[in-house]
């Protein structure tokens, strides 16, 4: 499935690095994006499913979560390293951080 | 024991209300603070967190380190210095005087940030206003911005919530909120309207208003908001990246839009800065050199333009060695593009021990601004506020440390 990604910030994940107690990664920690529920039930995804998002710039496996908000063929992920993985620049132009063309496909694979 | 108010660094709000309890030079309470800056506070005080001082990947003392960082920028012949955002406005000023004696290259985050919008209120090409004068405002607007995660205290202590005429329940509502937004944010979930346009279709949306003001027939939403423009007599647009981006940094049909607004009703258009000053580091560029971002100084001349940027200096990999003050390259670029940085020499600035700081030949551990160092900064909406710190630092303020870097260079 053909799905667009568009990164934003979170409050909780930003605190997160700064936490004395961090034990996981902040990395680990934005491994997820949101869909849309129609997306996850095409995608075959259910409960705590995860997804591998790639395009010609890598390719990342994250957990996928409904949002019952969102709208169907675009996906949120919080700004973090692991997102920068499927994100580009060209010449005279901004990053593509608000729209990261991806496939997306259900996996067993680890986050 | 209290040790008084003191201001919030972690983002471009600058909250000055910042309640301090310490214990023996400890922070044991934080009032007032959202999750964000009680996060960064506390954080703080985190050592395994916090920069010390590095030369080669080595600890050292600070003397060795700056020595270090000094040696690997007079010896570079195409320096490039970027961020600065999260420093005082006297470290800037530092930094820019820096950047000339290197003859190096000198940007920050604004270039691919709100830099087209404050350069633009700075040549008064823009309206804009103080978050003083939002109580005149009847329509309050965030595009393409959520401050519940961005930048938390914003509604409740600039705007909405803020604003004199506001009032939960009452029988006439005196100022509304509007969002635009490609999601339905939480921000989104408090306003009075919310306007969905997906990535990429703000212009279509603008456009779609503007044929609205000239009398054509428009869409539900694009009818809708013009509705709620009409009835204005006095607009703030808060303008966050997701409009930057989706306009890809061409706000020409925006600021048609804001002419056309401009003929029945007082607009004003504040950028939702990120970090705390950000906008301060475009204003003291501007005030050095007529630009507020990409600019060179090779050759003893100032010069401006794209290729000045971080994202082209990378990208055409021109600098072979960068100073980093205060900004985390390699969480924040896409991996590609930071990937090619594999090889330069990169010296950080920062309190915290970031990516960036772990992929540099040289870390000056710097001491937190507003807790630990004092100076000025100038807050999203273009107020200068002072930083007086509470806390005795460990590390050198940035300035203090572009300063002893500016000695060194002779």
């Amino acid at each position: 499935m053909k799905l667009i990604i568009v990164i934003y910030r979170d409050v909780f994940l930003w605190s997160e690095k700064y936490k004395k107690d961090r034990t996981d990664s902040w990395e680990d920690k934005a491994a997820f994006v949101r869909l849309a529920e129609q997306d996850l039930k095409a995608l075959g995804i259910s409960g705590d499913g995860k997804i591998k998002l790639s395009n010609s710039v890598g390719s990342i496996v994250v957990r996928a979560l409904a949002d019952s908000k969102g709208r169907s063929g675009y996906g949120f992920m919080p700004v973090s390293p692991l997102v920068n993985r499927l994100t580009s620049y060209g010449e005279g132009r901004l990053p593509n951080f608000k729209r990261i063309e991806v496939t997306a496909e259900a996996t067993k694979e680890n986050c | 024991m209290n040790a008084g108010k003191m201001v919030c660094t972690a983002c471009s709000c600058l909250c000055d209300d910042i309640e301090i309890e310490m214990e023996n030079g400890t922070i044991t309470g934080i009032g007032n603070a959202c999750r964000k800056g009680s996060a960064f506070l506390f954080g703080s005080q985190n050592e395994k967190q916090r920069a010390g001082y590095l030369a080669k990947g080595r600890e050292v003392e600070v003397e060795s380190a700056l020595d270090a960082a000094a040696r690997l920028l007079s010896g570079a012949r195409r320096p490039l210095l970027f961020g600065l955002d999260n420093s005082t406005l006297e470290a800037q000023t530092l930094g820019i005087e820096l950047a000339r004696k290197l003859g190096g290259v000198l940007d920050d985050s604004s270039s691919f940030c709100h830099g087209r919008l404050v350069e633009d209120i700075l040549a008064g090409m823009l309206p804009t206003c103080t978050h003083e004068q939002i109580h005149d405002a009847d329509l309050i607007i965030y595009w393409g911005a959520n401050p519940h995660n961005a930048q938390p205290r914003h509604l409740s202590r600039f705007s909405l919530y803020a604003h004199r005429k506001y009032h939960e329940a009452g029988v006439k509502r005196h100022v509304s909120l509007a969002v635009v937004d490609v999601r339905e944010s939480e921000t989104a979930g408090v306003a009075h309207h919310f306007f969905r346009v997906l990535p990429g279709e703000d212009r279509d949306f603008i456009a779609a208003v503007i044929e609205g003001i000239k009398g054509k027939p428009v869409g539900k939403d694009a009818a809708e908001f013009l509705g709620l423009l009409e009835k204005s007599r006095c607009c703030v647009i808060f303008a966050g990246l997701g409009l930057t981006y989706s306009l890809d940094n061409d706000f020409s049909l925006f600021y048609e839009l804001i002419g056309h607004m401009g003929k029945w009703l007082k607009p004003a258009v504040i950028p939702m800065g990120g970090h705390y000053n950000a906008r301060g580091f475009n204003h003291s560029l501007y005030n050095a050199t007529g630009y507020v971002n990409k600019v060179s100084f090779a050759g003893g001349r100032v010069a401006h333009g794209d290729e000045f940027s971080l994202l082209e200096q990378v990208r055409s990999r021109a600098a072979d060695c960068l100073l980093v003050v205060g900004a985390d390259l390699f969480s924040a670029l896409p991996a590609s593009l930071a990937a090619l940085l594999d090889g330069v020499p990169v010296i950080t600035v920062d309190p915290f021990y970031t990516a960036t700081a772990g992929a540099s030949t040289g870390v000056l551990g710097a001491a937190l601004s507003g807790l630990e160092a004092g100076g000025t900064a100038v807050r999203m909406d273009g107020t200068v506020v002072s930083l007086a710190p509470v806390k005795t630092p460990r590390h050198l303020s940035d300035e203090q440390i572009l300063k002893r870097l500016l000695e060194k260079l002779g």
